[in-house]
């Protein structure tokens, strides 16, 4: 790393520079590097530790998005970086700053989300003497990120920022957090900056025998099944996955995260599988003999009882990290490396299956979702369906979690995979605001909608600050059982009917919450009160709240009783 | 059943922890653990591994320690402690490391 003299410095730099200090610290440097590096937004909240980079922000070309609570600037980065596939910026103060980010970085690596997580840390010296708002979140951190790193030299840190990008965004990507000392931001250092562009991830492919196997079980195949996941998105196979479902007319399911990979209109495409799945989806799995595996990795929600998963299949296994490979089903041809070329390479023309097919087509159509609920009520999966269908193709939901989540994994049509910005690894409440800030800060063209229950909004709720502060124009469709609906229905299946803490009676008026907050919000009764609310939410050009109340007794079907084969699912 | 891995790691902040906590979490015991001085920039563990139940594959650990930034080769040791064909090389942040880690098999 080479030094660079005051006046050049001034010279290259186009931001924090600017102000009248000519004394460059490592805080500087990070904060042009971000800038050098492309970056132009970062979500974070201010404290001690990390009062350097602060003080270094002021002028940069950065965006700093102040939320009120940690765990929302990770949350908000990680829905940019699964709309834009770059590594979003979130950062936060030492100690109790850090510990707030975790279930974010959690979720992130969960979801295999590119994020980069900038931590103040105490100062050097003072590391491993329990100073005041010291832990160590490196630690901490270790089991939910990709790699992590301590920066000790104020000159590496260009060096090891630009590499930590890399890292979040090449191969399987993921978090990368960079703890940073007081005293290595306060340093005074003149690093040189990264030279190169962040680079594109590279591919690579698998022998050509390998894909010869694979075709050979596919020619041998009757009942195949194209069964995709979250792996198709991050390995940006998803136009790869369509002409694949085109070529070779193969049934197909997605997990939660596939939704949207496939043609939202194909007539193959047969809905989400697993715990919540359609019956069309898990009794062509479970009668399969062959399913294709790709991008998706064998999660229980997805297989309910795994020795049970599709029991008659045999398995070829596509994902980009070879780490997923007979994780959890053993394969019997696994193709690691680049998705596309993987798919271009399987062949299909010896395939016979238009037996199959138009009996999974037929399934599919028999026992399509009904939404003809008896009532006057408000009716979630119906008014879910007509949102996403009244917002089209630049619908964009960013989900809570709890019973809205499986209905709108349910009912929603998406015509992009990175268009459902949902918590699916962790199952994270309170995801679904700070994700719609984020996503609807990146895509302000978009209809962005947080969709969330009462019970997850609370957990999160401070943001409708950010919202205000901001006008982010995100649309929030708050669906109020007052209940925590899916405990609630484990409880009255699975515990005979113990409801035990679940009862929201005495959750606050969202609306007159939201008006608190400067946001516009209205409460929707009944259903017919549901065609103008729609409308009202998605042409609204500011932030807005539709509290909306709905029958607590409702619930998700289908559904896989725990430990139960997807064969048995129950249905209402 | 019982099985020995020999780790080439860089001398990275936190690359010991990062491996041993990554071993137990996949549901590992280690049994043994040796750790070499560091030479040049890099050092070795050796390490001998229960798993804790049946379910738990050896290959499927050893390509999920491949995809440690630090780790650069895995090698297996047979039953006379003999240093077996490597299951894993080059674990370098190179995209392709993924399908060496991913031996063919039909």
């Amino acid at each position: 790393m080479t030094a660079l003299p005051a006046s050049e410095i001034a010279d290259t730099a186009t931001s924090a520079a600017a102000r009248p200090s000519p004394r460059q610290t490592g805080a500087h440097a990070v904060v042009r590097t971000l800038e050098t590096l492309g970056v132009t937004r970062v979500f974070g909240y201010p404290g001690g530790a990390i009062m350097p980079v602060y003080d270094a922000l002021t002028g940069s070309s950065l965006q700093h998005i102040l939320v009120r609570h940690e765990q929302a600037a990770a949350f908000a980065a990680d829905a940019q970086a699964r709309l834009t596939g770059r590594a979003g910026v979130c950062l936060a103060t030492s100690g109790p700053g850090a510990t707030n980010l975790l279930t974010g970085i959690a979720n992130a690596y969960l979801d295999s989300v590119p994020m980069i997580i900038l931590t103040g840390q105490v100062p050097s010296g003072l590391m491993g003497t329990d100073a005041f708002q010291e832990v160590d979140v490196f630690g901490m951190s270790m089991p939910v990120v990709k790699h992590s790193i301590i920066i000790r030299d104020p000159m590496k840190i260009p060096e090891m920022i630009a590499k930590a990008f890399k890292i979040a965004e090449s191969g399987r990507p993921g978090p990368v957090l960079i703890d940073l000392p007081k005293d290595v931001l306060q340093a005074e250092a003149y690093p040189t900056l990264p030279p190169e562009p962040r680079p594109e991830a590279g591919s690579s492919h698998p022998p050509e025998s390998d894909l010869v196997a694979a075709t050979t079980l596919l020619a041998q195949s009757r009942r195949p099944v194209f069964y995709i996941g979250g792996g198709v998105t991050l390995g940006g196979a998803v136009e790869a996955v369509r002409a694949f479902m085109a070529r070779t007319g193969i049934p197909t399911v997605a997990t939660l995260k596939g939704l949207g990979c496939a043609d939202p209109d194909s007539e193959t495409f047969l809905g989400m599988l697993g715990m919540h799945g359609g019956r069309a989806a898990n009794v062509a799995v479970d009668e399969s003999d062959l399913l294709i595996c790709c991008g998706a990795r064998f999660d229980d929600r997805a297989t309910g009882r795994l020795d049970s998963f599709a029991p008659g299949a045999r398995i070829i296994h596509i994902d980009g990290d070879a780490a997923e490979i007979d994780k959890l089903r053993r394969a019997e041809v696994g193709l690691a490396g680049d998705i596309t070329a993987i798919l271009a390479g399987i062949t299909n023309e010896w395939l016979d299956i238009a037996d199959w097919r138009d009996a999974c087509i037929e399934r599919k159509k028999r026992h399509a979702f009904r939404y003809d609920a008896p009532g006057s009520g408000v009716y979630a999966p119906a008014m879910l369906k007509q949102l996403s269908e009244a917002a089209g193709d630049d619908f964009i939901a960013a989900c809570d979690v709890g019973q809205h989540q499986m209905w709108v994994a349910q009912h929603c049509r998406f015509a992009r995979p990175e268009h459902h910005l949902t918590s699916a690894g962790l199952g994270a409440m309170g995801y679904g605001l700070p994700a719609g800030i984020g996503a609807a800060m990146t895509r302000p063209d978009a209809k962005v909608v947080t969709i969330t229950g009462d019970g997850s909004i609370m957990m999160n709720i401070q943001e409708l600050a950010t919202a205000r502060r901001y006008g982010v124009p995100v649309k929030i469709l708050l669906l109020d059982n007052a209940s925590l609906g899916l405990v609630r229905q484990w409880q009255e299946y699975f515990f005979d009917q113990n409801f035990s803490e679940i009862d929201l009676y005495d959750n606050p008026d969202f609306a007159e919450v939201a008006h608190a907050f400067g946001i516009e919000a209205f409460t929707v009764h009944s259903r017919e009160e549901v065609p103008a609310a729609i409308d009202r939410l998605l042409s609204a050009r500011g932030p807005i709240l539709a509290h909306v109340l709905i029958d607590p007794r409702e619930n998700v079907w289908p559904l896989v009783p725990p430990g139960a084969s997807n064969a048995d699912m129950m249905e209402n | 059943m019982r099985t020995s891995l020999q780790i080439e790691l860089v001398d990275a902040e936190g690359a010991l922890m990062r491996l041993i906590g990554l071993v137990e979490r996949r549901g590992f015991t280690i049994l043994t653990l040796d750790k070499s001085e560091t030479s040049g920039s890099q050092f070795t563990v050796t390490m001998t591994l229960e798993a804790r139940d049946d379910a738990r594959n050896m290959d499927v650990l050893a390509r999920q320690v491949a995809r440690l930034l630090d780790v650069r080769t895995i090698f297996t040791r047979d039953a006379h402690n003999q240093i077996a064909p490597e299951i894993a090389a080059q674990a370098a942040a190179d995209p392709d490391r993924w399908s060496q880690a991913c031996p063919p098999r039909y």
